[in-house]
């Protein structure tokens, strides 16, 4: 196990290091400058010339890149151009709000998916089975902003029970968290129901419904803990998926997180605050996939990383 | 005004806060439920600062409201009337400006205004380390003399006409030197200024809340209200989506926000919006124009005079602003937006006229090609337009396509997102910009035709020597009939070379709750006075 962790943590090392690289050029790549974000139409020559030397952006590439990396490894993320406040504090002042909505979606999806799997597949081929099924891919199917906007005119506007917008307690969440968990509930039922559907046929199964083992302990102590396996290795990639949704999500709610900053901060070409927040969300998906690999060993103690 | 300040809200807010609180029980819902006498306002996105030394994009409904300024402009005549100063006078045919001083002001940290906060607040602003954005809208200003207590001289190395109009923005507001000390760096977070409302609570992304500051009563003389304002505070929200700002309003959880025009409209037809209804709309002209930008070197097809008069033969605008424009906006032929100093309706350009389009580009050497295009040297005449990728620009980018297409001239549109389209014309590799410019004075133009801007926001690359003259001649032209005069001349010589061919200027239009009384929309600098405004029933 130690060994596992330290060549899976060198590998975030890596991992980190050429998305760091990937955000530098594509930054570098897409038009407009720190000087333009600051003056917009004002500025003379001589000020903006000013401002690039203080920015330190006349220097070459790959010391502008190195300088960047070294800082970053310190912790320093630089200072967003366009408000002036260091990245660091500008993420975390907002990270807290996405964090929130990802773990109200995903609770939404672990409760709604799962459940609609496991009862599809105990189904298997009933009008529930089917039913099931048909939502599940129309909750993958159906555009997150669209159904974000028809739970906000539905049950913000006709209905008045919840908040269109805005942030605040956890009324605010509940209406963005459905509208970006359909899809991870959508497709976390699919995989629950396949997965489900290959345990229940297995001998150790038939086995234990022989030995007149009651039925529903039958499917939620033997089968699907085995059926987990495979469905928590989706749940990385579909946390991977929130942090893309969230920026569309919070837009259309308001929610002032990580995705909308994200958002921001590409309109105003402010490097630095993408670049800070492109290798946070790098980060947190490389670690939520590291964490999802050890969590097997806890959910099957077959599974030995040595 | 029969005012009655701050009387309490209607019964579906209380009726929301109950079950707010029955619901949730959460501090945070406590809280609101006692901000009932709040103005909530809609903004589409944060300012990068509330520090007016920062940021680029100042605003009247944070900054304008947080700091006061040495003069402020009438919203009824565009009058310069005192705010912070009583009275001022430009001496030295220009190169200075006196301001006496109220002796009754008081920053919100408590301190005493004084000429010292004047030169602090202006030196601060023109130092380079600094890089203040506003700084290159002080023209020349060179510095500040302190007389005495209540007396500032504010120096300029040349005359420079825009000053005093400047002095009202609110980038120039007075800040409170001894915050600016005692703060250091932190005072960019939290900005210590003079105006009606203070600073309260900051989400970072979500919203500002500012409180009314009660010591307030220096406000200009067209309030009717001199003392404190009239609501508790003023909450400004960053609600990016439209359709999500127009759900707001509609459920009550906001109380102004801008509307697209096209939603104003259909509201108001449907009775949703108007006289009995639980909204109402407020509309002011933009302080600018939109423009079609053509490049004038590096070779591109639109280099030739030629090639832009025939283009500015070809476009109706009056077609433009009907069918783009649900016909709210006016057409514009001159340079300048009729709420922007120097607008003269006399300055007309080239009239749309079909034939003397073709006959300009048949005395070029264009003939009609099959296709029904002007060629030449077997080239149809086609070139790109850039524009931004909002609803409103593709739709009128489609529209002036159609028109040059009647012409015999090909246009292809390519839409980018805004920065990126301002932040990639320095190189001159594009053809055409089909955007809009937005200021108060007319001296604006030196940024867009001066030729020491061509690397920056000259981004039509134009460059003429005569231009030039009547752009500095402008600036420093002290005299109001004279100035006036200089920039005629100036609107008439681009007009005739066509770097820019002007659309329209449209109406911004805004929602607002039918128990929000006493706004005022300032038609001279583009928005809204708050000072007076109240809860209550309509009149």
């Amino acid at each position: 196990m130690p060994a596992y962790l330290v060549r899976r943590i060198l590998s975030v090392v890596i991992v980190m290091l050429g998305a760091s690289l990937f955000v530098f050029v594509i930054s570098q790549l897409t038009p407009g400058d720190a000087v333009s974000v600051r003056y917009g139409d004002t500025g003379t020559p001589e000020q903006r010339e000013m401002l690039r030397r203080q920015l330190g952006l006349d220097q070459s590439l790959p010391v502008q890149y190195f300088r960047f990396v070294g800082n970053a490894i310190r912790g320093d993320l630089g200072v967003s151009h366009r408000s002036g406040r260091p990245v660091t504090q500008e993420i975390l002042s907002r990270l807290p709000v996405t964090l929130q909505l990802a773990s109200a979606t995903l609770l939404i999806a672990i409760i709604v998916g799962v459940s609609a799997g496991i009862i599809a597949a105990v189904k298997q081929n009933t009008i529930l089975d089917v039913g099931m099924i048909t939502i599940a891919l129309l909750g993958v199917s159906i555009p997150s902003f669209w159904l974000g906007l028809m739970l906000q005119v539905v049950f913000g506007y006709q209905l008045g029970w919840l908040p269109v917008a805005g942030s605040g307690d956890w009324r605010y969440y509940i209406l963005p968290a459905l509208s970006l968990g359909s899809s991870a509930a959508g497709g976390l039922a699919r995989y629950t129901r396949s997965a489900m559907l290959e345990v229940i046929r297995l001998d150790y199964i038939r086995t234990a419904q022989a030995k007149g083992l009651d039925s529903r302990k039958v499917m939620l102590k033997h089968a699907l803990r085995n059926a987990l396996i495979p469905v928590t290795s989706i749940l990385g990639l579909q946390f991977a998926g929130l942090m893309g949704g969230a920026i569309i999500t919070e837009s259309i709610f308001a929610l002032p997180g990580v995705g909308r900053l994200s958002i921001e901060a590409l309109a105003s070409r402010d490097v630095p605050l993408v670049q800070g927040v492109v290798l946070m969300a790098a980060a947190i998906i490389v670690l939520a996939n590291l964490i999802v690999d050890l969590f097997y060993t806890v959910i099957d103690p077959r599974i030995r990383y040595d | 005004m029969n005012s009655t300040p701050r009387t309490s809200r209607r019964t579906p807010r209380a009726r929301g806060l109950l079950a707010a609180l029955l619901l949730s029980g959460v501090a945070a819902a406590f809280s609101s439920a006692l901000a009932q006498d709040t103005l909530r306002i809609a903004m589409p996105s944060e300012p990068p600062s509330l520090d007016v030394h920062v940021t680029s994009s100042a605003t009247g409904f944070l900054h304008g409201m947080i700091n006061a300024t040495l003069v402020a402009r009438d919203p009824y005549t565009g009058d310069f009337v005192p705010w912070l100063a009583e009275s001022w006078e430009v001496l030295d045919g220009g190169t200075s400006i006196r301001f006496d001083l109220r002796d009754d002001v008081y920053f919100h940290d408590g301190t005493n205004m004084t000429a010292e906060d004047v030169k602090v607040t202006f030196e601060r602003m023109m130092d380079p380390e600094m890089a203040a954005p506003a700084a290159s809208n002080a023209g020349s200003l060179s510095g500040v003399t302190v007389v005495d207590d209540y007396t500032a001289i504010v120096h300029y190395d040349e005359p420079f006409a825009p000053a005093m109009l400047n002095m009202t923005n609110a980038y120039f507001g007075i800040l409170s030197s001894a915050a600016i000390e005692s703060m250091g760096d932190g005072f960019s977070q939290a900005p210590v200024g003079a105006g009606p409302f203070k600073i309260g609570r900051v989400v970072p992304g979500d919203r500002v809340e500012l409180e009314r500051y009660d010591d307030y009563a220096w406000a200009p003389p067209f309030y009717e209200n001199q003392g404190a304002a009239l609501v508790d505070g003023i909450t400004v929200m960053f609600i990016p989506d439209d359709a999500t700002q127009l759900l707001l309003i509609q459920t009550d959880g906001l109380d102004l926000a801008g509307a697209p025009p096209r939603d104003v409209l259909r509201m108001t037809e449907s009775g949703d919006v108007g006289e009995g209804a639980d909204l109402q709309s407020y509309a002011y002209l933009f302080a600018g124009v939109h423009y079609l930008g053509l490049t004038t070197c590096c070779e591109r097809v639109t280099d030739e005079q030629a090639v832009r008069v025939a283009i500015a033969h070809a476009i109706d605008r009056e077609e433009i602003v009907d069918a783009a424009l649900e016909g709210l906006a006016i057409p514009i032929t001159g340079l300048y937006s009729p709420a922007t100093w120097g607008y003269d309706p006399e300055m007309t350009g080239y009239a749309f006229d079909l034939e003397a389009s073709a006959a300009v580009l048949e005395e070029a050497g264009f003939t009609r090609g099959s296709n029904g295009n002007f060629q030449r040297d077997g080239q149809d005449l086609s070139f790109t337009v850039w524009t931004y990728n909002t609803p409103e620009s593709v739709r009128v980018a489609q529209i002036v396509q159609a028109q040059l297409a009647d012409a015999g001239i090909d246009m292809q549109i390519q839409q980018m997102e805004s920065a990126a389209l301002l932040g990639s014309t320095q190189l001159g590799e594009h053809d055409a910009l089909l955007i809009n410019y937005g200021w108060t004075d007319g001296g604006i133009l030196t940024y867009f035709f001066h030729t020491n801007r061509l690397e920056t926001t000259n981004r039509v690359h134009f460059s003429d020597p005569e231009v030039d003259r009547l752009l500095e001649k402008g600036e420093s032209t002290v005299d109001v009939d004279e100035r006036f005069a200089v920039y005629q001349e100036l609107q008439t010589r681009l007009l005739e070379l066509s770097p820019w061919i002007p659309l329209y200027t449209p109406e911004i239009t805004y929602l607002a709750r039918s128990d929000v009384q006493g706004l005022i929309v300032n038609h001279y600098s583009g928005g809204f006075n708050f000072h007076d405004v109240y809860f209550g029933d309509q009149d």
